[in-house]
């Protein structure tokens, strides 16, 4: 406790450069908490978006299909284990333990003419009770319902727009079968989905899969099924236990595919989420930086009183504890001051949200499944992170000058002076 | 007087062999033959039924259809009628250059035109556009006569089209090999602007239809861009002298 009370009497010995440390610290505190709330934000929403629309946490489909997906065909299908069909398929993914939820869903290509001009988009069909149970389409629905039944749609905001319909419009769109022949089908409007991304916005539409599956020829197939566990951690895992199942049903036609394997941004973007934490770190470092000068032109300074404390018994351990605690204290204030500053900040931007033109812009035309708007996540564990982040590192800085303080010899750190 | 003798036999010699021989036609160009071409396949009115084999990989599909074809020697008009049991209902018309499509799910019939008419046709290796620019070909193209080859034991001419500077078809270049005897198209290669080869169509089967006119009853169509694909049209029944009833190309009755 004396040494503590040594340590805080220190830091208003110059109160400058204690300020100007400490400040160091808030700031790179602030742009941790800022980054930690824009990434987690941008993860949440991102990856939210790829498993419910595409991936699941993972996803069964045919390896052929996968590999042609951007075609979108129907040739490669879930037909269930040794063509029984996908319904009882999917009953029997419902049984294992880990699996809480099952989305069958048929993606096919459609397209409307509107003046000569060829306006092309993405039919989904989904079980509606599936879908309303999850909540990742259903939840996006801004105006109307889900489709139920029949020739029901649920349309794109931005494709509506584009298409120049609006809702309770009927609408007749072309799309091949799965024998290739040419088909037309009249449609009602019933809802309007947002999701907030242009790649989903602009270009797809959800009709109930039975009715897919009658205009199409499918009969009992799906062309992939959206798995989803109690959390995306449980993924791997999952994908374990439906190997494990297809094998078990000599179905080897089937892929797998954990939902941050399937496709190379996300990967990418998961990797990189991954390093993210690695940045922080360094982010910290660089105030610490100034903590650690500081500290060493301290320790120049008072050599003499080291070398005094040292001649009058202080053992070097408490030494290094004095100065040890100097330091992490500037630590512990500039963490908090960062912590309470980035905190409002980023609970700012997690309600208004940070639109970059640019970017909005940008994510239309790469048709990634991001936002246009980044909203930061704001959670008590970014801020905890953060603080501790910030103290802990310092703290380690702080070793250096501090042991370098204690490793000196009263006599010459007395002698030092008198020089 | 003998040698006068000598020399008109000698000239009725030569003219047998210019109108009598096989390569009584060697003096055409590129243009007229393939002006005999386009006049060999004109129909003024006709049923035809005909079937479309579409090879797609391992999955192979066919489309049954009624087609009625009439044509005045300027615009031609024709309705096709599906009636394999998975497209029974749909119908295609064609009428003064415009294609419309009648599906028996969809409220409104559907213009076929811009982009579109690049697509299959029903699925097919064949496009709208290679439908609509089939009779036309004079009027697109500049031919001009590469030489004379052999395509199945057949004589024929290699005949290349340019685009006409004043016209857009769906190819750029289109390379032809006619029968030097019957005008029929034996071969058909189809090229872009940039020289790259997107279509081939080989005619499997040549039928006499009427007295001393030939028709192609059977051709395969590839198109290069499509992975291991290919359409084999075959038409089964041809009624050249078909009356059309009054109103069957029509709007009216395709909706």
């Amino acid at each position: 406790m004396q040494l503590f009370k040594i340590a805080w009497r220190n830091l208003n010995r110059n109160p400058v450069r204690t300020a100007i440390a400490v400040l160091a610290i808030t700031t790179v505190v602030i742009i941790v908490v800022f980054a930690r709330g824009l990434m987690v934000g941008l993860t949440e929403s991102s990856f939210g978006m790829y498993m419910d629309n595409h991936f699941g946490h993972v996803r069964l489909a045919q390896e052929e299909y996968l590999k042609r997906e951007t075609l979108l065909p129907l040739d490669y299908t879930v037909d269930g284990l040794e063509g029984a069909g996908a319904d009882e398929m999917i009953t029997e993914i419902e049984k294992l333990e880990r699996v809480q939820q099952v989305l069958p869903r048929i993606s096919f290509g459609a397209m409307v003419s509107i003046d000569d001009e060829l306006l092309r988009m993405v039919g989904v069909g989904v079980d509606p009770e599936r879908e309303q149970q999850h909540g990742g389409v259903a939840g996006d629905v801004i105006e109307g319902r889900m489709p139920a039944s029949g020739n029901e749609i649920l349309v794109g905001k931005g494709l509506l727009e584009r298409m120049d319909a609006d809702m309770g419009d009927r609408i007749t769109l072309l799309f091949s079968d799965a024998y290739q022949s040419l088909r037309g089908r009249t449609f009602e409007v019933v809802g309007i989905r947002e999701a907030g991304t242009a790649a989903l916005d602009n270009s797809f539409f959800y009709l109930p899969l039975n009715t897919a599956r009658e205009m199409l020829w499918l009969e009992d197939e799906v062309t992939d099924l959206l798995i989803f566990a109690s959390g995306a951690g449980e993924a791997p895992a999952l994908q374990a236990d439906l190997e494990e199942f297809l094998t078990g049903g000599g179905a080897d036609q089937y892929s797998v595919v954990v939902w941050n394997q399937a496709d190379p941004f996300v990967e990418f973007y998961y990797e990189v989420a991954g390093v993210m934490d690695l940045v922080y770190v360094l982010f910290i470092l660089m105030g610490a930086i100034v903590i650690i000068s500081a500290l060493t032109m301290i320790v120049r300074e008072r050599t003499a009183e080291i070398g005094m404390m040292g001649a009058l018994g202080l053992r070097g351990r408490d030494i290094m504890k004095v100065f040890f605690l100097e330091g992490t204290l500037m630590g512990i204030l500039g963490s908090l001051l960062g912590v309470i500053i980035g905190g409002v900040i980023t609970f700012h931007y997690s309600r208004a949200g940070l639109y970059v033109e640019d970017f909005a812009v940008l994510s239309e035309d790469l048709e990634l499944l991001i936002e246009p708007a980044f909203y930061l996540a704001f959670d008590l564990e970014n801020l905890v992170v953060s603080l501790a982040l910030g103290i802990i590192v310092v703290a380690l800085s702080c070793l250096y000058p501090a042991f370098k303080a204690a490793r000196m010899e009263p006599v010459q750190a007395l002698h030092h002076v008198e020089e | 007087m003998k040698a006068k003798k000598i020399s008109s036999i000698f000239l009725i010699f030569i003219l047998a062999v210019l109108f009598a021989s096989p390569g009584q036609a060697e003096d055409l160009t590129g243009e007229e033959i393939m002006t005999r071409v386009d006049e060999n396949q004109f129909i003024a009115a006709a049923r035809l039924e005909a079937e479309m084999r579409i090879i797609d990989r391992d999955r192979e599909s066919v489309k049954e259809m009624i087609m009625y074809v009439e044509s005045d020697g300027e615009v031609s008009n024709g309705l096709v009628e599906f009636i394999n049991p998975r497209d029974r209902g749909t119908k295609y018309l064609l009428l003064d250059d415009r294609l419309w499509m009648h599906f028996p799910d969809a409220e409104d019939l559907v213009p076929i035109s811009g982009h579109m008419l690049r697509e299959g046709l029903m699925g097919s290796d064949f496009s709208y556009q290679d439908a609509l620019e089939s009779e036309q070909l004079t009027r697109l193209y500049q031919f001009e006569k590469l030489g004379r080859t052999e395509i199945n034991e057949r004589q024929v001419y290699e005949i290349e089209g340019v685009a006409r500077p004043d016209q857009e078809p769906a190819y750029h270049n289109r390379k032809f090999w006619v029968d030097v005897e019957r005008f029929v198209v034996l071969r058909e290669e189809m090229y872009a602007r940039d020289g790259r080869l997107l279509k081939v169509m080989e005619t499997e089967k040549v039928e006499e239809v009427q007295e001393g006119r030939w028709m192609a009853t059977a051709m395969i169509m590839e198109d290069q861009l499509r992975e291991d694909s290919r359409t084999i049209y075959r038409i089964l029944e041809i009624d050249l002298d078909y009356e059309i009833p009054p109103g069957k190309i029509s709007l009216e009755t395709l909706q």
